[in-house]
């Protein structure tokens, strides 16, 4: 899957996105009035002077990637993107679950998952860590600088100081 | 010396004990977020910027920018050890200090290292301490036009001097578009909402330079780790004493060079949009080119070390004039730091000179405390700091993406801010990949309402002429050198054609 999956590959599809999203900003500049009214530029101008700008712009990488004769895969060997997955879904998971669990206990979930799972620690250094994040974050958010965070649902029911 | 008398007053505010620990607090986090692959001084400075907003004013801005200072020298230790460099500006000392580091004259290169990043700084600082004041009494006399010809600059820089001007005008076009995204500063229009009324409020950049910078790091770290032996290399990162003394004797046989990388450093730094990484190639490619070995450039020259690192820390501290004079931040870096002067409730410009004296010359005279700080630590400390560098990669990964997520939450106690860190951290990884330009994107949209706002502004001055800018006596000549930086790509691209033409013609 490697072989056809090149920087050129992404770099038109990506290229190919934004510039749909430019032609939508456009469309949306247009909509508000991209024209001068007797008070300067009306309110769709900057956007759609913007996103022609950019359009503008990925044309030109469009074109320059489209003659690139040599190019490199996106990734050069298998770990890169097994270790991209290994960080990014479970970085992404705790990211999702934040609004629902909470940060102090997504975070302990998180580090105990991560360091048992991809650190291969010992359950207990796990779960030590998996505990002492989550605390030191709570005395120094909590106490130190009273910043609030998202808290889990028994936060709410009185159940959980977090 | 007026100047001389204000820097008087900055270090008596400095000497407070408590701020004082501030800037040393700052040094040593910057230190060890510039060492851990996986956060750079960017990252560090925008997770910790909710925090500051309970600190008082001067306590905060000296600790956040002794994390950019400080991550400037971690930076080079990981460059040199691993030639996995933590900052983009941290590239071109790798060119010559990882062969160094093979040939087992790692700490050679280190100790060079980091006494010249210390006198580039200090010569910045010293140049910083001498035009600060005249360059705002200067600013003081600028209107709308003359603060958008400015910005014009700072965007024409990214395009000319960044070296990919279509990439870079994309990035900056999305920049833009992202801060136009709420309500319209002008009418009161709301724009780019697309219904959705979440997006009213807009984005703010901390949550976006979060994600593209802190877990767009993180993910491109975890593609790249498994080129990277960590454990072998950590025992090199021992300084001897005789490798600070050969360090201290090579920086003094090549003292012009040093000096002039930081001058170079100095004003490109100053230039709004150019910054450290820029600056650092510059002077690499000046000190090859005043070599009397060229040759030896790439294979382990210690002026391949020292030109780069002395500019991009006389940089690093360039590009914080234009934002504390001007409100033109340099750098990612500099408009976070900016971003925490308004939290703090000041406002970066030429009147903040006038009317908060002690802020601005306190931080002045912590760029001199806080570098003898970094020189100091790194010196003394580096084996501890290397030794940062054995913390498990399990542990580390999840501390940092959890702290990703505290950052941009905490800036406005909005879910929807969280969510930002992960698209744009895949954004930021994806991009990253491609060799798009990330800096532009930030600093275009903390520059998007000013610099709106400035043209509309100077266009209901002159009643929708675009002349006003050509017109006026400051403003004239900086928007005619923006708009040459801005085309400068289009005409080397067009005297290359002619050029060629001219050869076919010829041949």
């Amino acid at each position: 899957m490697r072989s056809f999956l090149t920087i050129r590959t992404v770099e038109i599809v990506v290229c190919l996105l934004l510039l749909a999203l430019s032609v939508r900003v456009m469309m949306e500049g247009l909509r508000l009035g991209a024209g001068w009214s007797d008070r300067g530029p009306q309110s769709g101008f900057f956007p759609f002077a913007l996103a022609l700008i950019m359009a503008l712009g990925l044309v030109a990488a469009l074109v320059s990637a489209w003659r690139e004769t040599v190019t490199r895969p996106f990734f050069e060997a298998s770990e890169e993107w097994i270790d991209l997955l290994k960080v990014g879904v479970p970085a992404g998971l705790a990211i999702a679950l934040t609004p629902t669990l909470g940060l102090y206990i997504t975070s302990g979930l998180y580090v105990f998952a991560f360091m048992a799972w991809y650190g291969r620690f010992g359950w207990l250094q796990a779960l030590l860590g998996g505990l002492l994040v989550p605390a030191g974050l709570y005395l120094l958010l909590r106490y130190g600088f009273n910043i609030a965070m998202p808290m889990s649902p028994w936060y709410r029911q009185g159940l959980l100081p977090i | 010396m007026e100047a001389l008398e204000l820097l008087a007053i900055g270090f008596a505010q400095i000497a407070d004990p408590a701020r004082f620990g501030f800037v040393l607090l700052g040094v040593v986090l910057g230190l060890l977020v510039g060492v851990i692959p996986g956060v750079g001084g960017t990252t560090g400075v925008a997770i910790l910027l909710p925090v500051t907003v309970y600190l008082e004013p001067l306590s905060a801005i000296v600790m956040l920018a002794g994390i950019y200072w400080g991550a400037m020298y971690g930076g080079l230790i990981t460059s040199i050890l691993f030639a996995v460099p933590g900052n983009p500006w941290s590239v071109a000392v790798m060119f010559d200090g990882r062969p160094l580091a093979l040939q087992g004259k790692a700490a050679l290169a280190m100790s060079a290292g980091f006494v010249v990043s210390f006198v580039g700084a200090l010569i910045a600082a010293i140049l910083f301490t001498f035009f600060a004041m005249p360059f705002a009494e200067l600013a003081l006399s600028f209107g709308p036009p003359e603060m958008f010809a400015v910005l014009l600059i700072a965007f024409g820089t990214f395009i000319g001097l960044g070296g990919a001007p279509a990439k870079a005008a994309i990035m900056i076009a999305a920049g833009f578009l992202l801060s136009t995204v709420g309500f319209d500063v002008v009418t009161g229009q709301p724009r780019l909402t697309f219904g959705q009324i979440a997006l009213l409020q807009g984005f703010h950049f901390v949550p976006i330079t979060i994600g593209l910078f802190g877990l767009g790091e993180v993910l491109y770290n975890a593609s790249e780790r498994y080129k990277v032996q960590i454990e072998e290399m950590t025992r090199a990162a021992k300084l001897g004493f005789h490798d600070i003394v050969e360090a201290v004797k090579a920086t003094i046989r090549h003292f012009g060079l040093v000096v002039f990388s930081a001058l170079l450093g100095f004003f490109t730094g100053v230039l709004p949009g150019a910054g450290a990484t820029p600056a650092s190639f510059m002077s690499y490619g000046v000190a090859q080119k005043l070599s009397k070995h060229p040759e030896k450039f790439g294979k382990g020259a210690i002026e391949g070390v020292l030109a780069p690192e002395a500019a991009n820390n006389a940089a690093g501290t360039g590009s914080i004039l234009p934002m504390l004079v001007l409100g033109i931040p340099g750098s990612p870096t500099a408009a976070i730091l900016m971003a925490g002067i308004f939290m703090w409730g000041f406002i970066p410009g030429p009147r903040l000179f006038v009317e908060q004296t002690d802020f601005v010359w306190g931080f002045i005279a912590s760029l001199y405390v806080a570098n003898v700080a970094a020189v100091v630590i790194c010196l003394t400390a580096t084996p501890v700091l290397a030794l940062m560098l054995r913390t498990p990669y399990a542990i580390l990964t999840p501390i940092i993406v959890v702290l990703c997520i505290v950052g941009a939450f905490a800036i406005q106690n909005s879910m929807l801010d969280v969510w930002l860190v992960l698209i744009f951290g895949v954004l930021g990884f994806v991009l990253r990949k491609l060799e798009f330009p990330l800096a532009p994107l930030v600093v275009a949209l903390v520059l998007g309402a000013p610099t709106e706002q400035a043209l509309r502004q100077s266009l209901i001055m002159s009643d929708g002429s675009m002349l006003i800018f050509f017109e006026r006596a400051i403003s004239g000549p900086l928007t005619v050198a923006a708009l040459l930086l801005l085309f400068l790509p289009l005409l080397q691209l067009l005297y290359k054609k002619y050029r060629g033409q001219a050869a076919a013609n010829a041949g």
